[in-house]
C-alpha cells in the first residue's frame, strides 16, 4: 500500500492537469443580444457569429480590449471585452407596484436588460403631467425624446470615425 | 495510511489552489477596471469609496444604514423607473427652457452617449439624450435612462471627451440608481410606513410626492456628495471603457472651477464643490491604468457644434 501511495499521487495530480480546458476556463455570457464573434481581435475581422444576450462564452485568453473565447458550439473567436458580463441578466426590482401609484392593476415586473422592450410614454406619466397641468409642447418634448434614436449602424460608423470603443487605436 | 492520505490531500490542495485563485479573480476583473474597489476585510462599497475619497466614518455610517434600509425594501423595477424618469424628464423641459429641438446636434449627443452607455453596467437600458434650451450650464439625468444637457453647457465644452466626462457622470447616476435609491431611503427615514405596499393602494397621489422629491433632489437641492463623487468616478472608468481620455471631466471642471463664483448656475447648487471634485478625479485618473491612442476629438466636437 505504502508503495502504491507516488503512483496515487502521480495518477491524480495527472488527471488534474489533463482535465479539459473547459472545464477550468473562466465562463462569460454576452451583455446583450447582437454581440459580435470575430474571426481577429478586431472588429473588421470576419464576424464568425453573433451571440444572443446572455448567451455563454469560454474564456481562452484576451489581446488587448478583446477576449478570445470558445462558444458552445465550439467555434473560436474574438469579442470585445466590454460586450461580455459576468453573470446573467437577473430579474432587476418587481416589487414596487406602479398601479399602487395610481390606484389602478398590477404592473408585473420586467427583467433587466429588457432593451427596447418598453415604447411610448407610460399612462402613469402622462396622467401626472395632464394633472400638474404641464404644457403640452413639454409632453410631445418627451415623446420626441423617446422617439429620437441612432441605428447601431450609424453608431458603428460613429465610432470607427472617432476610432473609439472596439476602434481604439486602429489605423 | 492516514501518511498516505495525507500527502495525496496535499498534492490535491496544491495542484488545485492556483486553479481557484485564477478562476476567483476572473480574466474581466483584470481586463474591466473596476472603478470603485470593495474595501478590504470584507467591507462594502461605501466602505470603499468612503475610505478612498476620506469621508468620516460617522457620515458612512448613516449613509450605509440608509442605503441598507433601500436595499431592505423591495427594489424599483425598471417599469415603474421608467414612469419616473418620464415624470422627472417632462418637469426638466418644464423647469430649463423647453427641449432644443436640433436634428444634427441631438444625433451627435446621442452617439457619444450611447458610445458610454453601451459600456456601462447597465448596457441594455433605453437611453434617451435631449438638449435643453437653457444657457445655464447644467446637466441632468432621470432614472430610467433620460439624460439632459443644457445649450449652456455644450457651449461651455471644447471637445467630445469633455462631453464625454459629463455624460459619463450621468450615465453613473443612472447605473448606480442613486436618485431611486435616495428617493426610498429619504421616503422611508420621513414616515416608515409611506412606501409600504398597503400605502401606495391607499395614496393614489404618491407619484406626485415621488416626483416632487425626485425633482427637488436633481434641480434644487442637489444629492449627496459622496453620490456625486461617486459617479466622478464611475462615469471617469465608463468614458475610459468606450475609448476616450478621462482627462475630459478633469478639463471641464478645471474650467468650472475658474467660473465658480462668478456663475449663479444651479449645478453650483446642486453638485460639491468643484475644488473638491477635481481632487478626487485627479487621484483616480492617477491610479486608472495608462492606455494608448484614448479619443479626445477636438475638431469632430467643434464641427459638430457649429449645427448649434
Amino acid at each position: 500500500m505504502t508503495q502504491s501511495t507516488p503512483i496515487l499521487m502521480f495518477v491524480l495530480a495527472g488527471w488534474l492537469v489533463s482535465l479539459p480546458g473547459h472545464l477550468l476556463a473562466e465562463t462569460l455570457y454576452a451583455a446583450k443580444s447582437g454581440v459580435e464573434v470575430n474571426q481577429d481581435p478586431s472588429p473588421t475581422s470576419k464576424i464568425l457569429a453573433t451571440l444572443e444576450r446572455d448567451a455563454p462564452v469560454q474564456v481562452l485568453g484576451n489581446k488587448d480590449r478583446y477576449v478570445q473565447v470558445k462558444l458552445a458550439n465550439g467555434t473560436k473567436g474574438w469579442v470585445y471585452q466590454f460586450k461580455l458580463a459576468k453573470n446573467t441578466a437577473k430579474p432587476e426590482g418587481g416589487a414596487i407596484n406602479l398601479a399602487a401609484l395610481t390606484g389602478g392593476g398590477n404592473i408585473h415586473a420586467k427583467e433587466a436588460r429588457s432593451g427596447g422592450s418598453i415604447r411610448g410614454m407610460q399612462p402613469v406619466a402622462v396622467g401626472y403631467a395632464k394633472n400638474r397641468h404641464i404644457d403640452e409642447n413639454h409632453i410631445r418634448s418627451l415623446e420626441w425624446m423617446e422617439w429620437f434614436q441612432v441605428s447601431d449602424k450609424e453608431l458603428m460608423t460613429f465610432k470607427k470615425e472617432g476610432r473609439i470603443g472596439e476602434f481604439l487605436g486602429s489605423k | 495510511m492516514p501518511y498516505a492520505i495525507r500527502i495525496v490531500l496535499g498534492a490535491l490542495m496544491l495542484l488545485v489552489a492556483p486553479v481557484g485563485t485564477t478562476l476567483g479573480a476572473g480574466l474581466l476583473d483584470q481586463l474591466q477596471q473596476i472603478p470603485i474597489p470593495s474595501a478590504p476585510g470584507g467591507g462594502s462599497v461605501i466602505d470603499g469609496v468612503g475610505g478612498m475619497l476620506g469621508v468620516d466614518q460617522k457620515k458612512l455610517d448613516l449613509v450605509k444604514k440608509g442605503v441598507q434600509t433601500a436595499q431592505a425594501m423591495q427594489p424599483i423595477n425598471e417599469e415603474a423607473e421608467r414612469a419616473l424618469g418620464e415624470t422627472i424628464a417632462v418637469e426638466a423641459f418644464r423647469r430649463f427652457g423647453g427641449l432644443y429641438r436640433n436634428e444634427p446636434l441631438t444625433r451627435y449627443l446621442s452617439l457619444v452617449g450611447r458610445s458610454i452607455a453601451e459600456v456601462t453596467d447597465r448596457p441594455n437600458l433605453n437611453y434617451h439624450f435631449a438638449i435643453l434650451d437653457s444657457p445655464e450650464e447644467n446637466a441632468f439625468a432621470a432614472p430610467g435612462g433620460f439624460v439632459f444637457v443644457t445649450l449652456g453647457l455644450l457651449r461651455a465644452l471644447s471637445s467630445e471627451s469633455e462631453l464625454a466626462g459629463v455624460l459619463g457622470h450621468e450615465l453613473a447616476h443612472i447605473n448606480r440608481k442613486h436618485m431611486l435609491n435616495t428617493l426610498q431611503r429619504g421616503s422611508l427615514l420621513s414616515n416608515v410606513t409611506e412606501l409600504s405596499m398597503a400605502a401606495l393602494d391607499k395614496d393614489p397621489k404618491l407619484l406626485g410626492s415621488a416626483v416632487d422629491q425626485l425633482s427637488d433632489l436633481l434641480f434644487t437641492r442637489g444629492l449627496d456628495k459622496d453620490l456625486e463623487f461617486e459617479a466622478d468616478q464611475y462615469g471617469l472608468d465608463y468614458a475610459q471603457r468606450a475609448g476616450y481620455t478621462p482627462n475630459g471631466l478633469r478639463v471641464y471642471l478645471q474650467r468650472l472651477a475658474r467660473k465658480q463664483g462668478a456663475s449663479r448656475s444651479v449645478f453650483f447648487t446642486t453638485h460639491p464643490p468643484v475644488d473638491e471634485r477635481l481632487q478626487r478625479v485627479e487621484r483616480r485618473i492617477a491610479a486608472m491604468p495608462k492606455e494608448p491612442h484614448l479619443a479626445i476629438l477636438q475638431d469632430r466636437f467643434k464641427r459638430n457644434m457649429s449645427a448649434m
